[in-house]
């Protein structure tokens, strides 16, 4: 638990854990949230999760079938596609979430409007905020408090050391010079941008132990010819959906700025959107495959010469 | 200052007055009846009954069972239906005060730049301000009071803007309103071009519309205002019909034009302010509702203005009603359902006035 | 007598041009005066000076011995109304309510009797078989009538036992001559019942038929004031309007008959065929 350290809490919770333990999986009292307030949760059998993180790792804690109904960015994860029918996380409609007949709503820092999230409590269902997370350590401390509030530690345990063996093992292909790695996030038409720092692309790219080659700005900004020569990539980044909205490899090298890179020396790279950029329980996993894509020798890389 | 007894014009247009009045009147007890009773959460018309009954004390009364259907219908249901009656009054009269400022019955509160304000005040609040500002205790307050004030400043540019001599002027005021609602979208446009993808679409959801803010201190909040708009217009009811002369015949009328426009702006602006300030941008409701009206009960305003604003209340009571129940449990955003329907209709609106011209 | 209305040496500037040079003139009750003169000669720039649309920038207007910038708009407005050159009602309002609209000045006591006085006003006009219809459906003609009976109402709707006023501002030069005899006949008989009525016209002998006193006014100056006979001169013909006229003695009632017989430019470099 990485809540705010406190040894009578964390006895309090262990020994309401292993009285709870022969009993049902419903849940460990009271947990400090994201907004700092303590939460008593009762019961989780219809859950709400808002955010695809949030979803995805309730999933892989095994209770995916509790879950009522997601947020509409949850359509990507596998096992709640049908079930993402809340609408836009920031726009959410109080009724609409009570009428689900949920009795815990998991939502994320970025929720809103702050009228419905108030109305979903006065209704008194208990509503989690979680940390909107965009490093690893974040991701675990939520993994972490999932599994205690779902009492589901044992999944989530498991969880986080397979992420911390992955992380570790992308640290050691680490190169002695890193890969200068350029993430374009694209929507089609042209209209593409390059991650900064303080994006989930570049926390992605320093856990895989590339570097950013787009440092120095924070945030997303347009795509311009002349940055994207400065930057001076070694390999130029993609989701599956960001490459096919630029119309594929070719796409991607006719655009001005990316065609005047040096082909030889340039890579393009491909990984599927969520798994990249979800930073959930797959983050370990998404490291050490990008890691593994970047490795000079990796037969992953697709370059022109390669069509 | 009642009218004892109007000048009677004849006597279909007195009984369709009447039969209209009484219509509306029903009108606006159906859409709240429709609005309080369906939702995405159903309870039974007798919870609903026992439940409306326990809050005005007869206990006795009861019988329902969930707690929850309590809170939806009272905290959550109730104070929406009333927040879609006041803000759909507060726009069309809106509507019906522009129109009579700019003599034209194509004018809207979106001209004098009351949108375009609050739009870009929205921007730069999500944009630009850092996160913390928006959580914390009033965090909720910041983007409300920022496009209220975006609203008024903007409108109040606009009127000084549009003078001349020293006078508001319609055709003046109407190029202001059409230069700021330019440099409202270029704002907005460089603000949609620094901000982020989360907040871009928080932006655009901002400016679709919608009743989800709907507590009962917003709902005070717009009871004020609304309040304020409305008895506005009333006293100035005779008024806005000599306006319509234009402006030198209802200055040999007694009319003080300059002082009355300027009012009939800055009034427009704190009310449509306030209201675009919780909901965000409903369209075609200024516009299309004072037509409508106009048609029934003609252009007088002692008959317009509260035709127009039951006919719009009712009116936004029954789209919000679709918008939160047609994908539940998410919610269609208002501004798209009222233009989805209010444009079409203007247009039926038009085909058949120029059938007849 | 006093005057209902005075102007007092009034000049209007507009940049370089002067529209009115010191104007002088003096409208008494029951008095129908016609407002003469070419284009530009300030002819409605006077007419505003004197309902107040228009401060000039030398002189004083007065309305009943006091300036007019002393006196509360709403008390004008039941003493004094204008009709001026096309409405701009767009509006689809039933025939009564323009006509009551004249009313509102009088405020919420004159409502009560509003139904009587909106029918007596149209009768006076000869439009009372228009009670049922809707003003944007009305001709150009029939839409003069129903502003001549608010104008009615306005001026007679009250109690007011003081100074009227009517002023014209060429009501009618866009319709048939019928309505703009018509226009006078009403405007008339208002004069006979003491309202001071002021025209602007631009027929010359129409004005001579109607009119008591005439003012003739050229480049914003008063070139002559006083009854038809006095101010429609062959002199004032060629000098004002740049015509050679013949004025005779009209058959019918009397007065100045203008017969225009050609023209009659000041400056040959004026003329169309000399560049």
């Amino acid at each position: 638990m990485r809540t705010s350290p406190s040894f009578p809490r964390d006895l309090v919770h262990a020994l309401i854990a292993i009285t709870l333990a022969a009993a049902p999986p419903v849940f460990a009292g009271t947990i400090i949230d994201q907004r700092n307030r303590d939460i008593t949760v009762e019961s989780a059998e219809k859950i709400v999760t808002l955010g695809a993180a949030t979803t995805e790792t309730v999933i892989a804690l095994g209770l995916g079938d509790r879950i009522v109904a997601a947020d509409a960015s949850s359509k990507g994860i596998t096992g709640a596609e049908s079930k993402s029918t809340l609408g836009y996380h920031r726009q959410v409609a109080a009724e609409g979430i009570i009428a689900t007949g949920t009795d815990l709503v998991l939502a994320t820092e970025a929720a809103g409007p702050p009228a419905a999230l108030q109305q979903i409590e006065s209704a008194g269902i208990p509503l989690v905020v979680l940390e909107q997370a965009t490093t690893a350590d974040a991701t675990l401390k939520r993994i972490e408090l999932l599994g205690t509030l779902l009492d589901a530690q044992e999944k989530s345990n498991t969880i986080v050391a397979a992420i911390r063996s992955d992380l570790d093992k992308a640290a050691k292909l680490r190169p002695d010079t890193p890969m200068r790695v350029l993430f374009l996030y694209a929507r089609g038409g042209g209209a593409g941008q390059m991650a900064g720092d303080d994006t989930i692309a570049d926390a992605m790219i320093t856990l895989a132990g590339g570097t950013n080659a787009f440092a120095g700005t924070k945030g997303y900004t347009a795509l311009t010819p002349e940055a994207v020569l400065t930057a001076k990539p070694d390999v130029v980044l993609l989701t599956t959906g960001g490459l096919a909205s630029m119309g594929g490899e070719t796409g991607v090298w006719s655009t001005p700025g990316l065609a005047q890179l040096p082909r030889e020396s340039v890579r393009l790279i491909t990984m599927d959107d969520h798994l990249l950029l979800g930073f959930g329980p797959r983050t370990g996993l998404a490291a050490l495959e990008l890691a593994q894509k970047l490795q000079p020798s990796s037969p992953e890389s697709g370059g022109p010469d390669e069509q | 200052m009642s009218v004892v007894s109007s000048p009677t014009p004849s006597s279909p247009i007195r009984s369709l007055r009447r039969y209209t009045r009484i219509l509306a009147s029903l009108f606006c007890l159906l859409a709240i009846a429709v609005g309080t009773g369906i939702g995405a959460l159903g309870i039974s018309p007798s919870a609903q009954l026992s439940i409306l009954a326990e809050s005005i004390g007869l206990d006795s009364f009861a019988t329902y069972h969930d707690p929850i259907q309590a809170t939806v219908l009272k905290a959550i249901r109730l104070p929406r239906v009333v927040l879609g009656l006041l803000v759909g009054a507060c726009l069309s009269v809106a509507g019906v005060l522009m129109q009579a400022l700019f003599r034209n019955p194509l004018a809207s509160p979106q001209l004098i730049g009351v949108s375009g304000g609050a739009a870009l005040a929205a921007g730069v609040v999500i944009a630009l301000l850092p996160g913390e500002v928006t959580s914390g205790t009033y965090g909720a307050w910041v983007l409300p009071a920022g496009a209220f004030l975006g609203a008024l400043a903007v409108s109040l540019i606009t009127l000084r803007v549009g003078h001349r001599g020293g006078t508001p002027d319609v055709v003046s005021l109407l190029l202001a309103g059409v230069a700021i609602n330019a440099l409202t979208g270029a704002g907005l446009g460089l603000l949609v071009f620094v901000a982020d993808d989360a907040q871009l679409r928080s932006l655009t959801f901002w400016s679709l519309g919608s009743l989800g803010s709907a507590t009962w201190t917003v709902v005070g909040t717009l009871a004020v205002a609304t309040s304020l708009l409305l008895f506005f217009a009333w006293r100035n009811r005779l008024s806005f019909d000599l306006l319509l002369l234009g402006h030198e015949d209802a200055h040999h009328l007694g009319v003080p034009v300059a002082t009355l426009q300027r009012r009939m702006v800055l009034v427009t602006a704190v009310a449509v302010g306030s209201a675009v300030a919780f909901t965000g941008i409903i369209g075609f409701v200024g516009l299309v509702v004072p037509h409508l009206c106009r048609l029934l009960v003609g252009p007088t305003h002692q008959h317009l203005i509260p035709l127009s604003a039951l006919v719009g209340g009712s009116l936004l009571i029954f789209a919000d009603t679709g918008a939160r129940t047609i994908v539940a449990p998410a919610e269609l955003p208002l501004g798209v359902l009222t233009t989805l329907l209010g444009a079409p209709f203007f247009l039926v609106l038009l085909a058949r006035a120029r059938k007849f011209a | 007598m006093t005057a209902v209305l005075e102007a007092r040496s009034i000049t209007v500037q507009r940049g370089a041009r002067r529209l009115l040079d010191a104007v002088d003139f003096a409208l008494y009750p029951g008095e129908r005066v016609a407002v003469l003169g070419p284009n530009g000669a300030g002819k409605t720039t006077f007419l505003r000076c004197l309902t107040g649309a228009w401060t000039p920038e030398e002189g004083e207007i007065y309305w009943d011995g006091k300036p007019l910038s002393e006196w509360p708009a709403r008390t004008l407005a039941r003493r004094r109304a204008v009709v001026r050159q096309n409405g701009t009602l767009d509006f689809d309002f039933p025939v009564p309510e323009v006509v009551a609209m004249g009313l509102v000045p009088h405020g919420p006591k004159a409502q009560a009797d509003a139904d009587d006085i909106v029918r007596s006003s149209l009768q006076k006009v000869g439009a009372l078989n228009l009670y049922d219809r809707r003003w944007s459906r009305l001709s150009g003609g029939e839409q003069q009538r129903v502003t001549l009976a608010r104008t009615i109402a306005q001026l007679e709707g009250g109690s007011e036992s003081a100074s009227r006023a009517l002023l014209l501002d060429e009501p009618t030069n866009h319709l048939d001559p019928v309505w703009q005899l018509e226009a006078l006949s009403v405007a008339g008989k208002l004069a006979s019942r003491g309202v001071a009525v002021l025209a602007i016209l631009h027929d010359l002998t129409l004005a001579s038929s109607w009119a008591d006193r005439i003012l003739l006014l050229h480049e914003g100056r008063t070139v002559s004031v006083g009854p038809p006979e006095a101010v429609l001169t062959d002199e004032n013909m060629r000098s004002v309007f740049q015509l050679e006229a013949t004025v005779l003695p009209h058959p019918v009632h009397g007065r100045a008959w203008v017969i225009p017989t050609r023209a009659c430019f000041k400056d040959s470099n004026r003329h169309p065929e000399n560049p």
